[in-house]
């Protein structure tokens, strides 16, 4: 490779460059890493597939899409502030390693194979980035194009899924001897559906199918398809020809990532492109490349990320803040927001009538609905591969942090007319979704450290507990753990406004108290 | 004016010569062309004067690689007149010649691993980057393959000052001809079967001055150009001592051939063996350690004593100095 070829370049150096902990193990190699590349480089062991990973971030960032924003902010110590403008907007500048969400996002999609969503105007890199995902896949440039799938009104579901072979339809005999010629983009390991809210309808229910339960159907026969990344791109609406897109498809997507305007600054890297007739999808180095064993290593060491007992509680905190609906439902297993929305109740109507809660103070009352399992699923993955891209181990609160907005950008709906909305100082979280998201979890982290429920958690503790079996328990236990139970509820609920995060612990204890239950039961009719 | 030889070399494969000056400038927008001219006079013509002296044939491939390799350095700052260090150019005019049966096979990968190291080495505060050029312009001509050339370079590197390379360049000098590891640690007269078990054993004795007894002295103020900005505080460990300084740490290996601090973390910091650090009494005759009085310069009464396997790290709070001793068997 000739040294001078200027988007073949993968750096040599770490990307993530700290001080290693123990055990040291210098290496005589290192004297001779530096500026000139080696052939002997090339020979030796294996790339850690996390650093292959954050060489293709920065291969992609540097060379491919120009996206000089560091939206995912991280700090190593105090970072410099400048606030800016008549509204005192904060200038950050990040004393560490920060990263583009428009390239970051898309690439973890990638090495989790979910499902990710680009928005923005257009002209704006959309299908650029995801047609680089596909070539990093392994797939060639061309191939990823024609795999495309691009919505328009008139498509069909034999366009997106396949056609039955016609010979087999006129003289089949039997539903069973139809051949079906699949579609090819079915069988590859990243799927690009450009334009999708220009999907009628009807197909839309057929992606559904191929995104939601990973197959595809037509005429009785099932082609399952291998586990995959997908990217999807909406078009404008004001372009026309958009349909409503199904809630359920919309809510199979994980991340919804917006396309960050262009900086003119960087208009001469554009230039260089126009005379060099640079396309960067076609140059992309084999370095960072995946094959697909490569791919499927990395989902499996991402699984293994840890997330700490104190990271993950926080998050439960969080999450229980945003179901609860008092007014919802006679039975208190119904006091949720999804029992208003079933019932086709007007919402303005039910949240006259909830009253008593500091609709200011209280993160739920800011939301039209609360979080699902899916929701909570994807922030736990992605949260673990944002710190595997980083080179951790485990899964740090800020990680779930930067990765949170943009998992429920599209599924935490905001209340326009919630009180938190009308003060002055919080109308630009009217429309900037991800700041009012992050500003959500600090808020819940904040209270949870008011609660100081790192220390003093006695629903955690009888969760414990109950977690380290009943096997060997007697019947006098089995009691006397009931009646703790029983009293942790009364002193929960004595003389106490129900928040969500209250409803969320009395839903536990009543599963803990209903399992010891049944164990008594059990012990008694022996 | 350049030499005929070169001329000649650089007229002949011109356009591609010219498309790569054309690339770096790309690359780097704000390359110092005149800097790379005089690059190519200074330092590019010198050594083809050498080696054309010798074979004009295989000089071309050489000099081609040599052109290409050259304009990376020059445009990154690494190289030429406007050079943040002047090593690669004396490496080079000073390599070349002892260096030209490795060239002539792997000319890129010879001068890449020259540069990569001087840049290394130079990157180190305190190492003899001179020292290991003059090295290993006397050893090259006897290493038959670039490997036995890196293995050389890495005792070279250890004699210099790399303090920290000493197991790992002990380690690879199995590897070449024992004269030639002797002679690369400065003791070619000594057998290497008796250099290599002593070397291990003793990290403070020198094959040639024998047991540097007052051990060294590292560190120093960030405002005088040392690493720390608060006194330092060492805790032992094997590789030998994490050092806290302010919020930052360093790891400090000392031998008889040099000393380095390398960065550290606070993790390795709080792995290191606290109960090792011991205060000492400082009487006129200096700090006793592990029975030896050793004269240092740290004002005060007492001192702090970080001791490990072999050495023992003194500090005070009235001092951004760290001196490490040998430990008497």
């Amino acid at each position: 490779m000739s040294p001078f070829n200027l988007f073949q370049r993968v750096s040599r150096a770490p990307t993530n460059p700290r001080a290693e902990q123990a055990p040291r193990a210098f290496d005589v190699a290192e004297l001779y890493e530096g500026p000139v590349q080696l052939t002997t480089d090339t020979a030796e062991s294996a790339v850690r597939l996390d650093e292959k990973l954050r060489q293709a971030y920065f291969w992609i960032v540097n060379n491919a899409i120009i996206s000089p924003h560091y939206d995912i902010e991280y700090h190593d110590g105090p970072s410099a502030s400048f606030p800016v403008g008549d509204t005192r907007r904060p200038l950050v500048l990040p004393s560490a390693q920060s990263y583009s969400s428009y390239v970051l996002l898309p690439l973890l999609t990638f090495a989790t194979r979910r499902k990710c969503l680009f928005i923005g105007g257009p002209g704006r890199g959309k299908t650029a980035s995801a047609i680089l995902m596909g070539v990093l896949a392994g797939y060639p440039v061309r191939e990823v194009r024609r795999a495309m799938q691009h919505g328009h009104p008139q498509m069909t579901i034999a366009d997106l899924l396949g056609n039955p072979l016609p010979a087999d339809l006129v003289a089949a005999q039997d539903m069973g001897d139809i051949r079906i010629a699949w579609r090819k983009w079915l069988s590859m390991r990243v799927k690009i559906i450009d334009e999708y809210n220009r999907i009628p309808t009807r197909t839309q229910s057929a992606l559904l199918t191929v995104m939601g339960d990973n197959y595809a159907e037509v005429l009785n026969h099932v082609y399952e398809c291998p586990d995959s990344a997908w990217y999807l791109t909406a078009n404008d609406d004001r372009g026309g020809g958009t349909y409503q897109v199904i809630e359920a498809l919309r809510d199979r997507i994980d991340v919804v990532v917006q396309a960050l305007a262009f900086n003119p600054r960087f208009l001469d890297e554009m230039l260089l492109r126009i005379e060099e007739n640079i396309h960067p999808e076609e140059v992309m180095p084999r370095d960072i490349i995946f094959t697909e064993a490569e791919a499927d290593r990395m989902v499996e060491e991402i699984r293994g990320i840890d997330v700490p007992h104190d990271v993950r509680r926080r998050i439960e905190f969080f999450c229980s803040q945003f179901e609860l609906m008092e007014g919802a439902g006679a039975q208190f297993e119904y006091l949720t927001k999804d029992t208003v929305r079933l019932a086709g109740i007007d919402w303005a109507q039910v949240v006259a009538a909830d009253s008593g809660r500091d609709r200011l103070k209280d993160l739920g009352c800011q939301t039209l609905n609360g979080l699902s399992v899916r929701n909570l699923m994807t922030i736990l993955v992605f949260a673990k591969a944002l710190a595997y891209f980083r080179g951790q181990t485990v899964v740090a609160l800020d990680d779930v942090r930067q990765v949170l907005p943009f998992v429920l950008n599209d599924k935490l709906q905001p209340d326009p007319d919630a009180p938190f909305f009308a003060l002055p100082e919080n109308a630009a979280y009217r429309t900037d979704r991800v700041s009012w998201l992050r500003w959500l979890l600090d808020a819940s982290n904040a209270e949870y450290d008011r609660l100081d429920l790192d220390r003093n958690d006695p629903v955690g503790d009888l969760s414990a507990e109950f977690a380290r079996g009943l096997d060997g328990l007697s019947e006098r236990d089995t009691r006397s753990r009931i009646v703790r139970i029983e009293r942790l509820v009364e002193e929960r609920v004595k003389g106490r406004k129900l928040y969500g995060h209250l409803y969320d612990d009395l839903l536990k204890l009543k599963y803990l108290h209903q399992r010891y239950t049944n164990y008594l039961h059990w012990q008694q009719a022996r | 004016m350049v030499s005929a030889l070169l001329a000649n070399v650089l007229a002949a494969r011109r356009p591609l010569l010219n498309q790569r000056v054309a690339e770096a400038r790309h690359r780097t927008p704000g390359m110092d062309l005149p800097a790379f001219r005089a690059f190519v006079s200074d330092t590019l013509d010198p050594m083809c004067v050498d080696l054309g002296s010798v074979d004009e044939q295989a000089t071309v491939a050489i000099i081609e690689a040599a052109f290409g390799i050259g304009l990376d350095l020059v445009a990154q700052g690494l190289a030429g007149p406007g050079a943040r260090q002047p090593w690669i150019d004396r490496a080079w005019r000073e390599l070349a010649l002892p260096m030209r049966h490795l060239l002539t096979t792997a000319p890129a990968d010879t001068l890449g691993t020259v540069s990569n190291a001087v840049v290394r080495l130079g990157g180190v505060p305190g190492i003899d980057v001179g020292r290991w050029i003059s090295d290993l312009a006397t050893l090259a001509p006897r290493c038959a393959t670039l490997e036995a050339l890196r293995t050389v370079g890495a005792l070279c590197a250890w004699r210099a000052g790399m303090a920290h390379l000493r197991v790992a360049a002990l380690d690879q000098a199995g590897r070449i001809d024992p004269s030639l590891a002797a002679a690369a640690v400065g003791a070619p007269d000594q057998a290497w079967t008796d250099l290599e078990p002593r070397l291990r054993a003793d990290r403070w004795w020198h094959p040639e001055h024998g047991v540097a007894s007052q051990g060294r002295t590292v560190g120093g103020f960030t405002g005088f150009g040392g690493p720390f900005a608060e006194p330092p505080v060492a805790r032992a460990t094997a590789d030998g001592f994490v050092v806290q300084s302010g919020e930052r740490w360093f790891l400090v290996v000392c031998d008889a051939f040099g000393a380095v601090v390398l960065p550290a973390t606070a993790a390795e910091f709080t792995q290191a063996d606290v109960g090792s650090v011991k205060t000492l009494p400082i009487t006129p005759r200096g700090v006793n350690v592990t029975g030896r009085d050793v004269a240092v310069r740290i004002p005060g009464e007492s001192a702090s004593a970080a001791l490990g396997r072999h050495s023992a790290a003194l500090f005070s709070p009235l001092t951004h100095y760290l001196h490490v001793l040998p430990v008497s068997a």
